[in-house]
């Protein structure tokens, strides 16, 4: 500590010390935040079930009901939001597709209600689409801030098919 | 700056950072600001280095008598 830069090192390294703490700390306590979303998810309509080109493809309008904000922590830079249609086609083989996304950014905007909201992607299959059983998944992603993990929580919850 | 001095800034220093940073998580936790945190830290580092850095008159209080 006998010279001055001697002392600016000294200040410097405490400095970068303690921000790895403080950011550590911060995404730690992520962990121990309670999520308890209120959602409310129906299809309001079959839009289109057609076939087009020798493959079915199937349009569908979306009634969400979603409040999320108690989802976001002061760790969280936007939640991703996403609805997929889980299915079975008779060839046996098992779909997820995403039907439905949108990008949350502030705490405000986390409560949604959208009472028609329309496809963003369609379901395209070849055959079998007509008479499916679709199983609904609602996905919310949680992009935080400081992150630990390079894994961010992904909260998932069946919605009514 | 004399020995005591030296000891003197560095006690000071990190006081003053571990001060600023817990208190800054605190705060910010408390009004859920990531904003809020970062702007106290920052305001402590800046007050500790320009309460240690410099040749302060504080720190000269013990002034090694040679000779």
């Amino acid at each position: 500590m006998h010279t001055f830069w001697h002392r600016v090192n000294a200040v410097v390294t405490l400095a970068i010390i303690a921000l790895m703490v403080l950011a550590a700390a911060a995404s730690v306590t992520d962990e121990f935040h309670v999520c308890e979303p209120k959602h409310d998810v129906s299809i309001a309509a079959v839009e289109r079930l057609v076939s087009v080109d020798g493959a079915d493809e199937a349009y569908f309008a979306i009634a969400l009901d979603l409040d999320l904000r108690s989802c976001w922590t002061w760790n969280t830079k936007q939640l991703f939001v996403s609805l997929a249609a889980s299915y079975v086609t008779p060839s046996n083989v098992a779909h997820d597709a995403f039907v439905y996304d949108r990008i949350v950014t502030s705490k405000t905007d986390a409560n949604l209600t959208i009472p028609r909201a329309r496809s963003k992607y369609k379901l395209r299959e070849p055959e079998g689409l007509l008479g499916a059983e679709i199983e609904w998944i609602l996905r919310w992603h949680q992009v935080r801030s400081i992150h630990w993990s390079p894994y961010d929580p992904v909260r998932v919850v069946n919605a009514i098919p | 700056m004399d020995f005591r001095g030296q000891a003197l800034a560095e006690w000071m220093m990190t006081l003053i950072i571990v001060l600023f940073s817990l208190g800054g998580f605190l705060y910010g936790y408390h009004v859920e600001s990531y904003s809020a945190m970062m702007t106290t830290y920052v305001t402590g580092v800046a007050l500790a280095f320009v309460t240690t850095c410099p040749d302060w008159w504080y720190f000269n209080l013990n002034p090694v008598k040679l000779l």
